[in-house]
């Protein structure tokens, strides 16, 4: 009986310290999933989503995030959920704001937005097209209304535009969280993820359809790590191989999350082939994705040298984070064309003696004329 | 307030705008035949909970996890009689019973979970597309179809309740637990 016992402990601890090497094998964003699901699974935390609907917004509060580790992008503990506005009636909604705050657990405080990664806000393009008998429109493109990300808390549409929803129509949003610095301690966080509407009824507003816009380079899946070659003089260093890679039309290799060294560095892309701007469109809205040690990115339209956005994102100067990402918001517009080529440019400086992780996107609003159409003609 | 209340959470979706006005309409105008040779129509589905998509025999791409997804979701309720799943072949022309008769056997497909169907024309298949609001079309060479991964799950008094892409986790989580609802 005694053998037996210890062969039942010897075994667990062989069985525990296994699992412990493989956890501590994996990077960080799996043994974060991990360690979420043993949180929400036991009840340690909150692992529920809340929704309070407002005059003309809702708040979704996330499941509490415990925040134990430094997380660069993409790393933390994060949550998705299928949201619905109102599921008791079907009105048309126009969604004009977006905001992200970081909250205590207990939702008492407000905490720094070091600590939201970013939040993503997804329509589904499938029941959003069918509503409207554009079904040509599905899968055209990914279905996301916009990102909000650190240095970037909150935004609003140009008054008088906005995204058309139904409020009983199903929406998706994913929060994920953030540490660049904290080191010392264990603490909880939730994310208060705000969208703001205006209904139909109360004042129709003009449509405008998104699109983010990403840079991307090329890298070689057969020796990734390498970076510039005499055959890829302008390769990057993909921060890993899995996610963010893409293919281009010819099937090479591209990565929209790159390695940065220390120093100053600067990229450009031609985001022609991304824009697929069949005829001229008019741009209303720019809401930047960086991440830290971003310094300007801008659009430009290469065939002009217009220069259609200049964003001067602020670096804290003690702590690593994005204090400020100015949008682009324009009621009147600007034109882009089918036949000019536009480029995104970034400057980046790594003020730190280690490599950091870099990726720069550019959700977009343009006008939609031909949604604008569809709802002129429907007695909503 | 949340997406886990009930049936009537979820929205019809399936209706045209008639002169700007919207107009329900039901999936309850077609004729198939399944891989058993049996005619299933809209006095087979009515009354019970089912899904709606394309695919066909030959397909290289999509259909393959489409068709494991399926078969997932068919397990999960093999036990509520009043659920099936129904995949429509938009290749008619090759797709003859004989074939998916085959395809069933070959893939172990449960025919108390899953109906393989063939329509017997175009104009059918057409039809039926423009009532599940998806759409299909040969590629250049004519030799593969381009399709979604899109199914429409119908509820029993034959509207469209939801679309969800099969090929991705969430949505197929989704749906059943919309499957669900429409059982209770």
């Amino acid at each position: 009986m005694k053998q037996r016992s210890k062969f039942i402990l010897i075994f667990l601890v062989l069985i525990l310290g296994g699992g412990f090497i493989y956890f501590k094998s994996l990077k960080t964003r799996h043994q974060e999933l991990i360690k979420s699901k043993v949180y929400y699974t036991f009840g340690l935390v909150d692992s529920e989503w809340k929704t309070k609907l407002a005059d003309n917004s809702v708040t979704f509060t996330s499941p509490t995030f415990v925040i134990s580790n430094i997380y660069k992008s993409m790393e933390g503990p994060k949550a998705d959920q299928y949201i619905v506005i109102d599921a008791s009636k079907e009105e048309l909604l126009w969604l004009t704001s977006f905001k992200t705050n970081a909250v205590s657990s207990d939702e008492t405080r407000k905490m720094s937005n070091d600590f939201v990664c970013h939040t993503n806000f997804e329509y589904r393009d499938a029941e959003h097209y069918n509503r409207w008998n554009m079904t040509e429109r599905i899968n055209s493109q990914y279905p996301r209304i916009t990102s909000i990300s650190n240095g970037v808390e909150a935004f609003e549409l140009p008054d008088g535009f906005g995204f058309p929803v139904f409020s009983n129509e199903r929406l998706f949003i994913n929060a994920q969280a953030l540490n660049h610095n904290i080191t010392d301690s264990t603490f909880n966080i939730k994310h208060k993820i705000k969208i703001g509407y205006t209904n139909h009824n109360e004042k129709p507003l003009i449509p405008l359809q998104p699109k983010t816009v990403f840079m991307m380079f090329p890298f070689d899946p057969q020796n990734p790590f390498k970076g510039p070659t005499e055959l890829l003089p302008n390769a990057c260093i993909p921060v890993e191989t899995k996610n963010h890679s893409y293919q281009d039309n010819s099937g090479n290799a591209l990565s929209g999350h790159w390695i940065i060294a220390p120093g100053k560095h600067s990229y450009s892309y031609n985001a022609s082939g991304q824009l697929q701007i069949k005829d001229s469109i008019r741009l209303h809205q720019i809401t930047s994705h960086l991440h830290p040690f971003a310094q300007r990115f801008k659009l430009k339209n290469k065939t002009t040298g217009e220069i259609i956005y200049d964003c001067k994102s602020e670096n804290f100067s003690d702590k690593i984070g994005l204090k400020n990402t100015p949008s682009f918001s324009s009621q009147k517009g600007v034109w882009m064309y089918r036949d000019h080529v536009y480029e995104m440019l970034l400057e980046v400086d790594n003020t730190t003696d280690k490599d950091q992780e870099m990726m720069a996107s550019m959700a977009i609003f343009y006008y939609d004329v031909d949604m604008d159409n569809r709802i002129k003609e429907l007695k909503l | 307030m949340s997406c886990k209340n009930n049936a009537s959470d979820l929205p019809i979706l399936s209706y045209n705008y008639i002169n700007g006005n919207k107009e329900l309409y039901k999936i309850d105008d077609f004729e198939f035949l399944n891989q058993a040779g049996d005619t299933v129509t809209s006095k087979t589905t009515k009354g019970k909970v089912h899904t709606m998509n394309f695919f066909f025999t030959s397909c290289p791409s999509i259909c393959p996890p489409m068709r494991i997804k399926q078969q997932g979701i068919g397990e999960t309720f093999s036990e509520d009689h009043d659920f099936m799943q129904y995949a429509i072949s938009i290749d008619y022309k090759n797709d003859d019973l004989n074939r998916l008769k085959n395809y069933a056997e070959r893939h172990k497909i449960d025919s108390k979970q899953i109906n393989l169907l063939r329509a017997l024309s175009e104009e059918q298949l057409q039809d039926i597309a423009n009532v599940l609001k998806t759409n299909f079309k040969p590629n250049n060479e004519g030799t593969d179809f381009n399709h979604s991964s899109f199914v429409a799950l119908i509820d029993k008094d034959q509207y469209i309740r939801g679309f969800y892409d099969i090929l991705l986790g969430s949505d197929v989580a989704l749906l059943k637990e919309d499957i669900k609802k429409l059982l209770d």
